[in-house]
């Protein structure tokens, strides 16, 4: 008589993440057999859809392919584009990027913490249900994206898939009377911010440190949002270029999204998580108070609490907007020049999920010829399979449906956007 | 009822009319046109606004002082073209799956919109049945003269000359 006992942990569709994607978890005997995190939307070709775009296209192709972060794809095309060009935008657009981009950490943060993944610790179905006992928070929480809405609006020229963004800088700068609104909203969202980190902290987060490779930018003056080297925690140091040589993609038959991981070493962790620890030092003092304050280390491995390190970045993000709108000092000119040249150019910017790599090549007249896309959620496919197996591994025991949720919650702390993540799948035809 | 309901819309109370949909997947471009022919209207004291998505920025659009109809595209099982008008401060609509925070449905956002109170003083949904949400495609030829039908409904509704219902 076969007396083994089998669990089969299946989740069809998971909610609250953005996109359709699912888990299977098979454990026997209290082992964990298989764990399968399952992106089966469809894929969606950008890279296909690129070849024989031109150049300054790029930024508005890609920007179609989340509405969550636009902003990223965007940056990190201009990057790339300007990379090969050996262009270096000026100080005052650099500055101006780097506000945009705080605009969408703001929004996507925001819509994370409180309406994706606050209900799974107070035990909510969802943010609408958690609004009947807790209104105030989530008016907190509208009041925060509306901020961040306004940055990406004005700078942007709309809330989603923003239209002014351009190779070497904007199309149209804003003029500095229209700052003068954003500066309130900011300063009132400031004291907003730091409520967030203060009410995530205490939260019911379950215990899971972890041991990851961390990979997040590095800049030598600055909390890395929009350029950088890659570094990790385990001694990974290249500049943007060289990435190529590390990152190794891999098909699997239940994913649409390509896995990740770094060439002989294994996979990796890209985000909040990875930033803030290899970056803590270079957060605003208001922000690493705040960190301190809700007893948050600079060493923070478990992905549980990435909730709180949102929201720390949320504080960051409010920080440094307003920081680069005291400098006051707006380009002369909206954009540089940035002339064709064939060859190859790299880009890698800190979207709110973590590193996104841009990298293509383009031929003399300016035409793209060959293009690559790695998005984070990508990246952390692998990594979110391994959080779910050592997971289950430990909590074997629940209940099936206890469980079930709990493995849920393992997937959302990486706030994965499956619809980025898709875009393209390599095709084996065998005749 | 109706009419009633429609004669307290009268003497410029109606503050905001907003069209719902997509301008690229067919019969959904319903609510935003007939905000496009209302528009054109240029009826007196009316705000008219478009909204091309469903998410939590339709909660911006108005104030809790406001008395507000919507123009969205249904789907019911009903012919093509059929135009209902739904109170929604008297009857919610049914939630659906509220999976993700890329698009809510009406009834989710409107849901949210009751716990924080912040429903206006009166919502008013006109909604138009739709066949079809082709990607690239155009409404079709039931939807488009249901939208002119509509937009002249809520014109009347709005221009109502009757005096104070008693």
């Amino acid at each position: 008589m076969n007396t083994l006992t089998t669990k089969t942990i299946r989740v069809e569709a998971l909610a609250r993440v953005e996109g359709e994607g699912a888990v299977n978890v098979k454990v026997r005997e209290g082992q964990v057999q298989e764990v399968e995190f399952r992106i089966f939307e469809p894929p969606r070709f950008f890279e296909a859809f690129l070849r024989g775009r031109r150049a300054e296209e790029a930024p508005d192709i890609t920007s179609r392919i989340c509405g969550i972060c636009p902003v990223a794809y965007q940056m990190s095309a201009a990057q790339a584009m300007e990379q090969l060009a050996g262009v270096q935008v000026p100080e005052p657009i650099r500055r101006l990027r780097r506000l945009l981009y705080c605009g969408e950490w703001i929004e996507s943060h925001v819509l994370h913490v409180y309406f994706l993944h606050a209900p799974d610790f107070l035990g909510y179905a969802d943010a609408v249900q958690m609004a009947g006992d807790h209104p105030g928070i989530i008016q907190n929480a509208l009041e925060m994206k509306k901020v961040g809405n306004a940055i990406v609006t004005l700078l942007g020229g709309r809330e989603v898939h923003p239209v002014n963004v351009r190779l070497g800088g904007f199309y149209r700068v804003p003029a500095a009377r229209e700052w003068t609104m954003l500066t309130e909203q900011l300063k009132r969202a400031r004291e907003t911010a730091l409520g967030m980190v203060q009410w995530t902290a205490q939260l019911p987060l379950p215990d899971f440190e972890q041991d990851y490779e961390f990979v997040a930018l590095h800049h030598p003056h600055e909390y890395a949002i929009n350029e950088g080297r890659l570094i990790s925690n385990r001694g990974l140091d290249v500049e943007v270029a060289g990435f190529d040589e590390f990152l190794v993609e891999e098909h699997v038959p239940y994913s649409t999204a390509l896995q990740g991981s770094l060439a002989g070493r294994a996979n990796y962790l890209v985000g909040p998580l990875a930033r803030y620890n290899l970056n803590f030092d270079q957060l605003s003092p208001l922000a690493q108070e705040a960190a301190q304050m809700a007893g948050i280390n600079a060493a923070c491995r478990n992905p549980f609490q990435s909730i709180v390190v949102r929201s720390i970045e949320t504080l960051y993000a409010v920080d440094e907007a307003l920081h680069i709108l005291e400098q006051d000092e707006m380009p002369v000119q909206p954009y540089a020049s940035v002339p064709v040249r064939a060859g190859a150019g790299y880009g890698c910017t800190e979207a709110p999920r973590g590193i996104l790599y841009h990298r293509y090549h383009v031929d003399a007249g300016g035409v793209i010829v060959d293009a690559r896309i790695v998005p984070p959620t990508a990246q952390n496919q692998k990594t979110i399979e391994q959080d779910l197996r050592r997971y289950v591994a430990t909590h074997a025991h629940l209940p099936l449906n206890e469980l079930t949720w709990q493995c849920e919650q393992v997937v959302r702390n990486y706030d994965p956007c499956i619809s980025c993540s898709t875009h393209f799948v390599r095709l084996q035809v065998e005749r | 009822m109706a009419a009633q309901d429609d004669a307290r819309l009268a003497h410029g109370r109606v503050h905001l009319v907003v069209g719902i949909g997509s301008p690229w997947r067919g019969d959904d471009a319903a609510g935003l046109l007939v905000a496009e022919r209302l528009a054109a209207m240029c009826l007196a004291g009316v705000e008219i606004k478009q909204c091309d998505c469903l998410d939590l920025r339709l909660l911006d659009l108005w104030r809790a002082d406001q008395f507000v109809i919507l123009v969205d595209a249904l789907v019911t099982g009903a012919a093509p073209g059929t135009i209902q008008r739904v109170d929604l401060l008297r009857q919610p609509l049914p939630r659906g799956l509220a999976a993700s925070t890329h698009s809510l449905d009406l009834a989710t956002v409107l849901e949210l919109a009751r716990l924080l109170k912040h429903l206006p003083r009166q919502l008013l949904l006109y909604g138009i049945e739709a066949g079809s949400f082709d990607p690239n495609g155009t409404p079709g030829a039931a939807v488009v003269s249901a939208i002119d039908e509509c937009a002249k409904m809520i014109a009347g509704a709005i221009t109502w000359p009757a005096e104070e219902p008693r």
